[in-house]
């Protein structure tokens, strides 16, 4: 009798989702992206897309902090990379489709991030992490002072979603796009997770050092990593771009960075699944904070919701980190871990 | 055994709570929104067909996001006891045409995309008329294209110019004068007492800053004026080195471009360097606040500042009934006596005036057509009269020059309405 799920042969390793569990939750989930939109109101959907594109920047973050074990306090900083570019390159450009800005945006933030990976050939920890701080101040000073190209402190207007010609807005023009790139993010991490890069990024969170004497070669893959997760920060900063219509330095706040950072601890670091949960727990958050203190205070006229929501956001933002990293460092997934194994090993308990 | 036990209580916890705020928001959403209750109040209510979101036979329910715990929290709580007080008096009164007002606050913490999501929220499920008020000159303008879309009949607190074009924004209105015609006045002054004089600049590295700057250096430039300028955000805490640096470039005057209560900060240093240089307060720092917070440093006794409405010192009906209402409705004096307070109240004099005329039934449409109409209107001499149009969305170009006066903590006028001439 097995005690759990365990990958016995290459065909289960070579599955994506092996587990009826998994597939049904796949399913309820590709149920749900389909009637959302038809069941939900426009603020909401607008909470859903902003959601989706904090799965993808997440993603990135993910790639790199939660399976490479690099430090970055300057996603926010690619973010800005690739709304900045997409509102140059749509700017300059409004015929081009949509996606191939979109691509363009990524890949140019993909090439930054191989200035921000060059620290960490030296750097761990705390000093990589200030490193990555100083990256973000850097570009966020070179944005604010390149006001030609990006309106400076002015901000700049992005064109509407161009497909070939058919302008995409609002939020449910926006959301069957954003689900796609979603979906396509998802899958080309999981899948590059597999493959001889994913376990040189894992071996390297390990122990670097145990990984450089295998023959991980720690430069490549550091760079490889930080510019993947630069290229997903970079498609996240463009879809932001193009759904907001509008970008200015105070859309990519140092708060930014923390709130992605929360999202990857909050969900699960080194997880693609506890990156949508997590992504979907921090952008959401405020809605709920929200709605609470608006039943507090339909319950308690004299509470002043206005001003008590800022205080309670923080308030449960703080709790939620402390609690997950005291209580369960896997995050939203590690919870999902123990409710699937125990439903897979049902009425066992072990 | 109870290290898991008490794992599982706290991640139960939390969890739980999140479902349940889920579950709020599901819950409250729908039913603000609820067409069935709108449909049953109509049929309640034959007298009038209910023609907009937002309006039903009693309530005309408004929206609007300040900032009431960011940065500029200090002015945006004064901006919406504005709005609030005023309203108060009109339903006192009997509402508009038997409405009563609604007033639905969602604090916009001076964050650009927390500003653009409440927006939405307001409007799709709290289902507001309109929301009249968004606070950040950025979020205000990434909702440009919103407004149109939604009809959106705002009084933005950011009086920047480029929004104020109707044939752009034709929902965009503002009782005030935009910021240029303020930031001429400042630059005006000094060309008047000194001309070819050497002006620092002090203004925050945003939008409403860049803005603030952009102006200033263009009639600096059509007056003969050198400008320095400095960077100071609206989040820093201490000016020593800037006015360090204006202090070595040698300027004659330095003119502001801040918001809320920063210029405390800047006149307390300016005291310890023995900074001599006068300062020119821009609109938006020109509050009494500002007097009680400076001290008694020198700075502020000899600032001259910009207002676009009337100060606490003046004798005129609009004043008085500010100072009146927050009596009788329990208006802290730190939240009235305020350039911002006046402001909101003046935008809700124009705004409740053109609901009136817009008649039983009214859309942002007729609204729109109403306040365009208004003409000289009184606000008490709160301000010039103002006057609008469907080529003209702001109410007056009229500034006075106000000077603190320390022992009253007011600012009193020292000109009387003043019209920077356009460049």
């Amino acid at each position: 009798m097995r005690s759990g799920y365990f990958k016995v042969d290459y065909r289960r390793d070579r599955e994506l989702f092996p587990l009826f569990i998994e597939r049904l939750v796949l399913a309820v989930a590709v149920v749900a992206a389909i009637i959302l939109p038809l069941i939900t109101d426009r603020y909401l959907l607008h909470l859903t897309n902003l959601t989706m594109i904090a799965i993808v920047g997440a993603i990135g973050l993910n790639l790199l902090m939660g399976y490479t074990g690099q430090v970055s306090l300057g996603h926010a900083a690619f973010l800005a990379i690739g709304g900045y570019t997409t509102a140059i390159v749509a700017g300059y450009l409004p015929q081009l489709p949509f996606p191939v800005v979109i691509l363009i945006a990524g890949a140019v933030t993909s090439v930054t991030g191989l200035l921000a990976a060059v620290p960490a050939f030296r750097l761990k920890g705390l000093y990589l992490a200030l490193s990555t701080l100083a990256f973000y101040y850097i570009v966020m000073f070179i944005i604010l002072k390149a006001e030609p190209l990006t309106g400076g402190a002015m901000g700049r207007h992005i064109p509407e979603l161009n497909f070939f010609g058919l302008e995409l807005d609002g939020e449910y023009a926006f959301y069957p796009v954003g689900l796609a790139i979603v979906v396509l993010g998802l899958v080309l991490a999981k899948n590059l997770l597999r493959t001889k890069t994913g376990r040189a990024w894992k071996a390297i969170r390990d122990w670097d050092l145990a990984a450089e004497a295998m023959g991980v070669n720690l430069r490549m893959y550091k760079t490889l990593s930080f510019t993947t997760g630069a290229f997903y920060a970079g498609v996240a900063g463009s879809l932001y771009a193009y759904y907001i219509g509008f970008i200015s330095p105070q859309d990519f706040t140092f708060t930014v960075s923390v709130n992605y950072i929360a999202m990857v601890i909050v969900g699960g670091m080194g997880t693609l699944a506890g990156t949508v949960a997590g992504a979907a727990f921090i952008t959401m958050l405020p809605n709920w904070i929200n709605q609470l203190a608006g039943y507090l205070q339909s319950l308690w006229p004299a509470f002043q919701a206005s001003t008590a929501v800022p205080y309670l956001e923080r308030l449960f933002f703080g709790l939620a980190i402390v609690l997950f990293l005291i209580f369960e460092p896997e995050g939203l997934f590690g919870l999902w871990k123990s409710l699937r194994n125990y439903l897979v090993m049902w009425p066992f308990r072990y | 055994m109870q290290r898991v036990a008490s794992k599982w209580f706290w991640l139960v916890a939390v969890l739980l709570v999140g479902l349940l705020l889920a579950g709020c928001g599901g819950g409250s959403g729908k039913q603000s929104q609820s067409e069935g209750q709108l449909g049953q109040q109509k049929e309640q209510t034959p007298r009038q067909e209910v023609a907009a979101e937002g309006i039903t036979p009693d309530a005309i329910k408004v929206g609007i996001v300040p900032d009431v715990t960011g940065p500029t929290g200090d002015i945006g709580v004064q901006s919406q006891a504005g709005w609030d007080t005023y309203f108060k008096l009109v339903n006192e009164q009997g509402g508009i045409n038997g409405r009563k007002l609604e007033l639905k606050v969602e604090d916009g913490q001076y964050d650009q995309s927390r500003e653009i999501s409440l927006f939405k929220k307001l409007h799709t499920q709290d289902q507001v008329f309109t929301v009249v008020d968004v606070w950040t000159t950025g979020a205000n303008q990434a909702l440009l294209p919103d407004y149109i879309k939604e009809k959106n009949i705002v009084f933005p607190q950011s009086r920047a110019t480029f929004m104020f074009e109707p044939e752009q924004n034709p929902y965009v209105f503002i009782t005030s004068p935009p910021y240029h015609i303020g930031y001429y006045a400042q630059v005006d002054y000094v060309a008047k007492e000194k001309p070819g004089a050497k002006i620092g600049v002090m203004y925050p590295d945003n939008t409403f800053g860049q803005d603030g700057f952009k102006w200033i250096k263009k009639r600096a430039g059509e007056k003969g004026l050198t400008v320095v300028p400095e960077v100071f955000n609206l989040s820093d805490v201490d000016a020593t080195s800037q006015l360090t640096n204006l202090k070595n470039a040698g300027v004659d005057y330095v003119l502001l471009v801040q918001a809320g209560l920063q210029g405390a900060v800047i006149f307390k240093a300016a005291d310890q360097l023995q900074f001599k240089a006068p300062f020119i307060l821009n609109y938006n720092t020109t509050e009494p606040p500002l007097i009680e917070l400076a001290g008694n440093t020198e700075a502020i006794k000899n600032a001259v500042g910009v207002t676009f409405y009337a100060t606490f010192a003046e004798d005129v009906p609009g004043i008085k009934q500010v100072e009146e209402m927050a009596q009788k409705y329990g208006v802290e004096k730190k939240l009235y006596y305020s350039q911002w307070y006046l402001m909101t109240w003046t935008d809700a004099m124009v705004f409740t005036e053109g609901l009136r005329k817009a008649g039983d039934n009214p859309t942002t449409d007729t609204l729109k057509e109403a306040i365009e109409s208004l003409q000289d209107f009184n606000t008490g001499g709160l301000t010039a009269p103002l006057s609008y149009s469907a080529s003209r969305h702001y109410g007056s170009k009229q500034v006075k020059y106000v000077k603190a006066n320390v022992e009253k903590g007011y600012f009193e006028p020292v000109s009387d309405w003043y019209t920077p001439e356009e460049g």
